[in-house]
């Protein structure tokens, strides 16, 4: 018996070896560049909770010109949670087309107040212009894109208001718009992280040195849903769909028909406690089901640090998969949407729990970024702690992206995608999308109290893209939910319309399809929030196509 | 005493940042193996005239006998280090800590240049949890003699439980170089975890399968070997040698629960159910266990038990959200505690601390909190009570080991 079974390990561990390190046709390659923006956060010996937990950036045109322009939001001086100084101001930055930036907070009036962690973008007033909210400390903030290059602070006059009767004020660290309930407007679900106030925070130890706390010692707090009126006001109905009786420690949204009956849910990563799977029962209301669809836990049935969430068809199924980030020696749960209303922990399978069980994350992106025509996985990388708490484990990391070896595994590419030309950090919030129009997906990182990073796509030139830009008419005007179905010599890819991507971030670029040699795309389908299916055919690859939902009722 | 209540163990403040301590396991070991280690040179001592007899009694366990007979030999030979030697010996393994360092730190004046010496002082310091001087005294045995394997093997132990992976490794492969063979199965076990820790997978792997090589019985070393094998890339083939386990160990948790948990990655989903089923019963409760059954009652197509198992799972965990309220209190309460004790407040503090239990009683901080408070008043028989459950809920706290020595000094339990 030991003999065989010694074969056996030796056999294992060549085979891990393998898939870390193969790197011959990795394709998948970024530049490094700085962004005129500084995370502050506030990092004091003090250890306050939201210090570690900034920031968000959203990729979105805010200005209709046709590239992604970049939003971050900023921390502020702690614990009044003020921004007393221009370097706490959240940060608007226009994009020249090829990936420079200037910066327009000023004129934006976008500078903020608070102590802010996420932002979620939205046309909530299908005027045809990314409105904002942004999510912070006991405050969060909606702005209405005038269409003029201003956004206006209507939060008072929406009535979004961060005091809970029950849990007091709260602290959200991200949003998601989608329409829950087909009226075509968007509404706005909010995450809502944990229960703090300046100076309450216990004081815990950190391998002998002052060092945050473990999320257990602090109460939890429901998650949000705020209904869209069309007037310009929401309508807080948490309660009235089922949001309240689940108390959690959010940290991520992620927003997909996971079971496909035509509706959206979310899925919902919590810190140190069950995720939630709230399943959409088109009458207004959310069923937890986390449980029950096995995706409330990693396939060891232990609580992990959830932190940013992504999700997206990983293996060409057609189903919406699901991946977060967490903390090191819990490893990154990937989560295989089985069709039967079950997810399926693939963490090992694909190799990804192996190469992850030292890595500590908190964006996970979803996205094809070699467009060979299966999606990648990129996460922001570093850890909550200030300090190391286990020998040989960094607090500071470099991002990493994980390639879709397309056999069900994925290999890590840290050195080969050259994420290794900046110096590793405490990343946090991270967008996706087109800055340069080159058809290579691009990506922004924030890292806590340094510049923020661009990392431009350099990944083998030649291979083939499409990306659609909607227009819902029925539905949302940014067609937020749509599902898109390429067909390409009867090879099917499935993506989803959806801003509500990573830890604290949106990514409102075109939705993005990787086509490798292919130049033409044989068919294309696309599923409407409002139920219409709209077809296209022949469509040639290497652009952005414009598609507005037909008006037929 | 008074130092020891009062001085490194009174900062023990905080409770907790997000990663639990993993040392605790080597802290285990490392008790249980240095006792075993203390009665076996007890009965080697036995074989050498005139304390042939004293040692026969402490290898039999009688050890008031043997400490009579001891005291009384000392009587007329009060310069004996070996008398002195089999004293502290036999007093360690009363337990009477005091007593049993001062026969052995004599034991040591009397003839520093016995390596023996040394090795049973240090053992018996690091089985009262004193470990940093337990190591001077074990680097003194292998200055001595640099082939004692017990030396080297507390050496490691002592590393391990600084972080320092590399030394314990090495001390743990001259421990292994220099063992008795009935002792290397058990330090290729342990080595293998120290690789472990170290993420040196393959070695840690190498050690696992010599020390079953050496002991095919080594339960936890197929255990551990296959928890291994569960996180690579073809996870099929951890199976047999968990299946192994669960042989050796069928009461075991962890085996029940790596092996159904294997089952079911595998597709055995009727296997996988027989076995995270034991692993339910042995740890009812256990979310893992639980969530691992509901998984296989699905994948076995049981799905309206599975899904009645796992909304019963679901409503478990429901409010642990707001409960985690109590654990923030609790810890408000913890650091008024600490205040207090800052101004010798001790019985104020006390009161502070217990009411943290209260709120959290599996926080192992505030009971250890609570627990010293206690021993700083002098109420040596609640301080125990206290202090064993803090080591029944971390075995390896090591200020806990030495209070309740301390404790056990001043109260003895009643025998």
């Amino acid at each position: 018996m030991t003999s065989c079974l010694r074969r056996l390990a030796v056999s294992a561990f060549l085979c891990t070896t393998a898939l870390g390190a193969d790197d011959a046709d990795s394709a998948i390659r970024f530049s490094f560049a700085s962004v005129p923006f500084t995370l502050e956060n506030s990092e004091s010996s003090n250890r306050y909770a939201p210090e570690t937990m900034p920031g968000g950036v959203a990729m979105f045109d805010y200005d209709n010109d046709g590239d992604l322009d970049l939003f971050f939001a900023n921390g502020a001086e702690l614990p009044n949670a003020q921004k007393m100084s221009e370097i706490y101001f959240n940060r608007l930055l226009r994009n020249d087309g090829k990936a420079n930036f200037t910066d327009v907070t000023v004129r934006a009036r976008l500078a903020g107040d608070g102590y802010d962690f996420g932002v979620a973008v939205g046309d909530y007033d299908n005027d045809g212009d990314p409105d904002l909210f942004v999510a912070g400390l006991h405050r969060n903030t909606l702005y209405r894109n005038d269409g003029n290059g201003g956004f206006d602070d209507l939060t008072s006059e929406a009535g979004l208001s961060s005091n809970d009767p029950d849990y007091g004020p709260l602290w959200s660290v991200a949003g998601a718009w989608f329409d829950y309930d087909g009226d075509g407007l968007l509404d706005l679900f909010v995450v809502n992280y944990l229960s703090w106030r300046a100076g309450a925070d216990p004081v815990c130890d950190g391998m002998g040195a002052r060092d945050y706390c473990h999320p257990k010692h602090y109460r939890g707090t429901p998650n949000s849903l705020y209904r869209n009126n069309g007037d310009g006001t929401f309508e807080d109905v948490s309660a009235s769909a089922g949001l309240r009786a689940h108390v959690g420690k959010g940290m991520g949204a992620a927003v997909a028909d996971f079971d496909q009956d035509g509706l959206n849910d979310v899925f919902v990563t919590n810190d140190k406690l069950p995720n939630f799977l709230l399943r959409n029962d088109g009458k207004g209301s959310f069923e937890e089901i986390g449980f029950e669809a096995t995706v409330a836990l990693p396939e060891h049935g232990r609580d992990v640090s959830g932190m940013g969430v992504d999700a997206r068809d990983i293996d060409n199924d057609g189903l919406p998969d699901i991946v977060y980030a967490a903390l090191p020696n819990e490893t990154f749960p990937l989560m295989r949407n089985s069709a039967d209303g079950y997810f399926e922990d693939i963490g090992y399978a694909s190799g990804l729990a192996s190469q992850t069980r030292r890595m500590a994350g908190y964006s996970a992106v979803i996205a094809d970024f070699d467009n060979d025509g299966w999606k990648d996985i990129f996460f922001s990388r570093g850890d909550v702690q200030a300090h190391s708490v286990q020998p040989g484990l960094a607090v500071d990391q470099h991002n990493t992206v994980f390639e879709n070896l397309r056999n069900g595994k994925f290999a890590e590419r840290t050195a080969e995608a050259r994420f290794e030309q900046a110096p590793p950090k405490r990343h946090r919030g991270a967008a996706v999308g087109d800055l340069n129009g080159d058809g290579r997906l691009d990506l922004v990182v924030t890292a806590l109290g340094s510049k923020a990073e661009l990392w431009l796509n350099q990944s083998e030139a030649g291979r083939h893209w499409l990306q659609f830009d909607l227009e819902g008419v029925r539905s949302n005007r940014d067609g937020i939910g749509a599902v898109v179905a390429v067909t390409v010599g009867g090879e099917q890819q499935t993506n989803h319309a959806t801003t509500s991507v990573g830890y604290a971030s949106s990514s409102a670029g075109p939705v993005h399809f990787g086509l490798h040699e292919a130049e033409t795309v044989d068919s294309v389908e696309i599923r409407w929030p409002s139920g219409q299916v709209q077809r296209l055919e022949n469509v040639v690859a290497d652009q952005v196509v414009k598609v507005r939902e037909p008006d037929a009722r | 005493m008074s130092s020891l209540i009062g001085g490194r163990m009174g900062r023990r403040a905080v409770h907790g940042s997000r990663f639990a301590n993993t040392r605790a396991l080597f802290l285990r070991a490392l008790a249980i193996g240095l006792l075993l280690g203390s009665v076996m040179l007890a009965a080697a001592e036995a074989e050498s005239d005139p304390l042939a007899a004293a040692g026969a009694l402490i290898a039999q366990g009688s050890v008031q006998q043997a400490v009579q007979t001891l005291r009384g030999y000392l009587q007329q030979q009060p310069d004996s280090a070996d008398a002195h030697r089999l004293l502290g010996i036999a007093l360690a393994l009363a337990p009477q800590r005091s007593a049993a360092l001062e026969a052995l730190e004599r034991a040591v004046e009397l003839a520093p240049d016995d390596p023996r010496n040394h090795l049973v002082f240090g053992q018996t310091l690091a089985r009262f949890g004193e470990s940093a001087r337990a190591r001077e005294e074990f680097q003194a045995t292998v200055k001595l003699d640099p082939s004692s394997g017990p030396a080297h093997e507390g050496l490691a132990f002592a590393a391990a439980l600084d972080g320092a992976l590399d030394l314990a490794v090495r001390h743990f492969s001259s421990a292994i170089e220099h063992a008795a063979a009935t002792d290397r199965a058990r330090l290729h076990f342990l080595r293998g975890r120290a690789y472990r820790q170290q993420e040196r997978l393959a070695a840690a792997v190498s050690d696992f399968e010599k020390s079953v090589d050496l002991d095919p019985n080594l339960g936890p070393a197929y255990l551990e070997w296959g928890r291994i094998l569960t996180e690579s890339p073809e996870p099929d083939r951890a199976d047999a040698v968990l299946a192994k386990a669960v042989e050796l160990l069928p009461d075991d948790f962890e085996a029940r629960l790596l092996l159904g948990s294997q089952r079911l990655r595998r597709g055995h989903a009727a296997s996988a159910v027989e076995h995270l089923r034991v692993a339910v019963q042995l740890k009812p409760g256990d979310r893992a266990a639980g969530y691992a059954l509901g998984r296989a009652l699905r994948a076995a197509g049981r799905t309206e038990e599975a899904r009645t198992h796992l909304e019963s799972l679901a409503h478990a965990n429901a409010g642990r959200a707001v409960s985690d309220a109590d654990i923030n209190e609790a810890g408000r309460l913890n650091n008024q505690g600490l205040e207090l004790e800052k101004r010798a407040a001790y019985a104020e503090a006390l009161e502070k601390y217990r009411a943290a239990v209260v709120l959290a009683p599996q926080e192992v901080g505030f009971r250890r909190n609570a627990a010293l408070a206690l021993c700083r008043l002098n109420r040596w028989q609640e301080a125990k009570v206290e202090l064993r459950e803090v080591l029944r809920i971390a075995p390896g706290d090591v200020d806990a080991v030495k209070a309740l020595y301390v404790a056990l000094e001043r109260a003895p339990d009643d025998q």
